[in-house]
């Protein structure tokens, strides 16, 4: 990775961290948004202790899930808006640098997100983790960047096509379900303590870094579509 | 040239699948028995105690299988006393100590050619989806690779066939991948007892099917060489997922047993359907291929997808599930034919689909004067 791709991701991430300093709509939408989805999952599935730690692992990353699209969509309609995209094609610095420091700063995003929400996971579904704490941590880590990764390549596709914001899920979910059933199996093994988490965390690990290496490699061509 | 090499082919892969069909739907007889009963190696004849010895007749050939395929043997029928015994020449090895072990009637080859496939024992009828259900997954794979290296292709070369073929490889592989999915829990309900199970190859194929589903949806939403563009980055991305859901769900666990076939005439009709098949869906992409050409010619018109029949397709059998949903003693030979209706309903919808669409396209070309 040159010099130059460094300082443009980071003036990327700066940039985006600002805009979001001084709006805050993305983070406030996506905060109350996973706030309501937990709310409702626990409406719905009245969940007691013994089976909270089983089902616990899947709504904690659906409700991600779903609010990581929410805040994917806002991303790139703010940099369209303002035409940002139509300046990076006639700029010569590198492309991938504007993947990148989106990409960063939603995971810092998802991640702020995360630490906030599972406070409240555990405060509604009395969690109690059986496996090692963190373990638990490089599974979000990992997880998250798994679904920023993917996220903001479709998003930046889908605002591409005809029914922007409709598009999103539709590219995203697919795409996501192998990841998703790693993050929850890895996840459940955690908090139930009574498989090894280890070769589910393996597979993210290999989806995390063959899904980046497939983004930055198709993120010019994506930009430059006509 | 073109149009003659077109029919021979059309003729050559109906008259395969009416073939195949011969061979996979007839009536034949269960041509394998089990025995319990333990018998020693001797050079004067030795007669076996059978379940049934319909289908065998003496002169023929008879395997006499195990669970070792050490002491697997072939040996000449020399006598069927009755219903419940073959008489053989020799035995080479001890067979059946504790548990059954089949013994299957050796059919020659020429007979395996005109007599269709015989009926496995434990499934019964229901097993002759098998041959309509496997060569539709394999066409579907092939399609679905085609659409990845036609994608690639467009991506280096940016050469409009390239993306043509991708646009009709992702939706011919969806048709196939339809049948492939309606066709296998038909088949499940009565081999597995259940209609659905989470088990990794079938999850897959859902989450292939679902992939390409929304490939043709991006394709319908983004028109032109964008569109073209973002497709085939798409298609890379399916492509690179696919490795990882199937061992997601390996992980998971659940792996209800595969199936292996051991008999000659089930792997000759096999073999019969799979090439009749793989024809035929080479034959839809190059009728498919030839339409889109004409669509692009006329205007840049979108593409019309054929998801909205397949999702038709889905919701009929519904009914069908709910209605056997709790039953026992399912008939085995009822579910065969509903297999194979449904994979002939699918097909035959997608081919007026595309025989409409192209009486449509023929009179818009008219009109422009192509």
């Amino acid at each position: 990775m040159s010099e130059s791709l460094l300082r443009l991701t980071a003036a990327n991430l700066l940039k985006d961290l600002r805009l979001e300093w001084r709006s805050r709509d993305v983070f406030n939408s996506m905060l109350f948004f996973a706030l309501l989805v937990v709310v409702i999952f626990s409406f719905a599935f009245e969940p007691t202790a013994e089976e909270s730690r089983r089902l616990a692992g899947g709504l904690f990353w659906v409700a991600f899930l779903f609010s990581t699209v929410v805040a994917l969509n806002q991303s790139w309609a703010r940099e369209l808006r303002n035409g940002v995209l139509d300046a990076y094609r006639v700029s010569p610095s590198a492309s991938e640098a504007l993947l990148l420091g989106k990409c960063l700063s939603n995971f810092i995003f998802v991640g702020l997100l995360e630490c906030l929400m599972i406070p409240l996971f555990v405060l509604f579904y009395n969690l109690n983790s059986a496996g090692s704490l963190w373990k638990l941590g490089v599974v979000l880590f990992l997880g998250t960047w798994a679904l920023v990764v993917n996220g903001t390549f479709f998003a930046a596709m889908s605002i591409r096509t005809r029914n922007r914001e409709l598009m999103l899920p539709l590219l995203l979910l697919p795409i996501s379900i192998p990841a998703v059933t790693s993050m929850v199996a890895a996840t459940t093994a955690v908090l139930t303590g009574e498989s090894s988490p280890t070769i589910h965390m393996k597979l993210l690990g290999a989806y995390c870094v063959v899904f980046t290496a497939a983004g930055y490699a198709m993120f010019d061509m994506v930009l430059n579509a006509e | 040239m073109k149009s003659k090499i077109y029919s021979l082919l059309a003729v050559i892969t109906l008259l395969l699948i009416a073939y195949g069909t011969f061979l996979a739907l007839g009536n034949g007889h269960p041509e394998s028995t089990v025995s319990l009963n333990k018998v020693e190696p001797s050079r004067s004849p030795v007669t076996l105690e059978v379940d049934s010895t319909e289908g065998f007749a003496a002169g023929g050939t008879v395997v006499i299988d195990s669970a070792d395929p050490d002491t697997r043997e072939t040996e000449p029928i020399i006598a069927v006393p009755d219903a419940h015994h073959i008489t053989v020449a020799k035995l080479d090895h001890t067979h059946g100590v504790a548990s059954y072990f089949p013994v299957l009637n050796k059919v020659p080859f020429s007979r395996q050619m005109t007599s269709p496939a015989p009926m496995e024992r434990t499934m019964g009828d229901v097993q002759r989806i098998f041959y309509y259900h496997v060569p539709a997954a394999t066409a579907a794979y092939t399609l679905f690779f085609l659409n990845f290296a036609a994608s690639i292709i467009y991506l280096v070369r940016r050469s409009p066939a390239a993306d043509r073929w991708a646009a009709v490889s992702a939706e011919v592989g969806l048709v196939f991948s339809t049948i492939v999915l309606i066709t296998g829990p038909i088949w499940g309900r009565v081999a597995w007892n259940t209609w659905w199970a989470w088990e990794p190859r079938l999850t897959t194929f859902l989450i292939l099917w679902l992939l390409y589903v929304s490939y043709l949806v991006l394709r319908r939403a983004a028109e032109g060489a964008s569109g073209s563009i973002l497709a085939a980055a798409l298609a890379v991305f399916a492509f690179l997922d696919v490795p990882f859901s199937y061992m997601a769900n390996r992980l998971r666990g659940h792996h209800p047993p595969p199936i292996t076939l051991e008999d000659p005439g089930m792997k000759y009709a096999l073999m019969v359907n799979m090439l009749a098949f793989l024809l035929f869906a080479a034959l839809i992409a190059w009728m498919r291929s030839d339409l889109e050409r004409l669509a692009r010619k006329i205007s840049d018109a979108h593409i019309q997808k054929a998801s909205r029949g397949v999702m038709a397709c889905i919701t009929l059998p519904a009914l069908f599930l709910f209605m056997f949903q709790d039953r026992q003693n399912l008939n085995p030979t009822h579910f065969m034919y509903a297999g194979y209706i449904a994979a002939w309903t699918i097909y035959s919808l997608y081919l007026i689909f595309l025989i409409a669409k192209r009486s449509r396209l023929k009179k818009e070309a008219a009109e422009v004067g192509l």
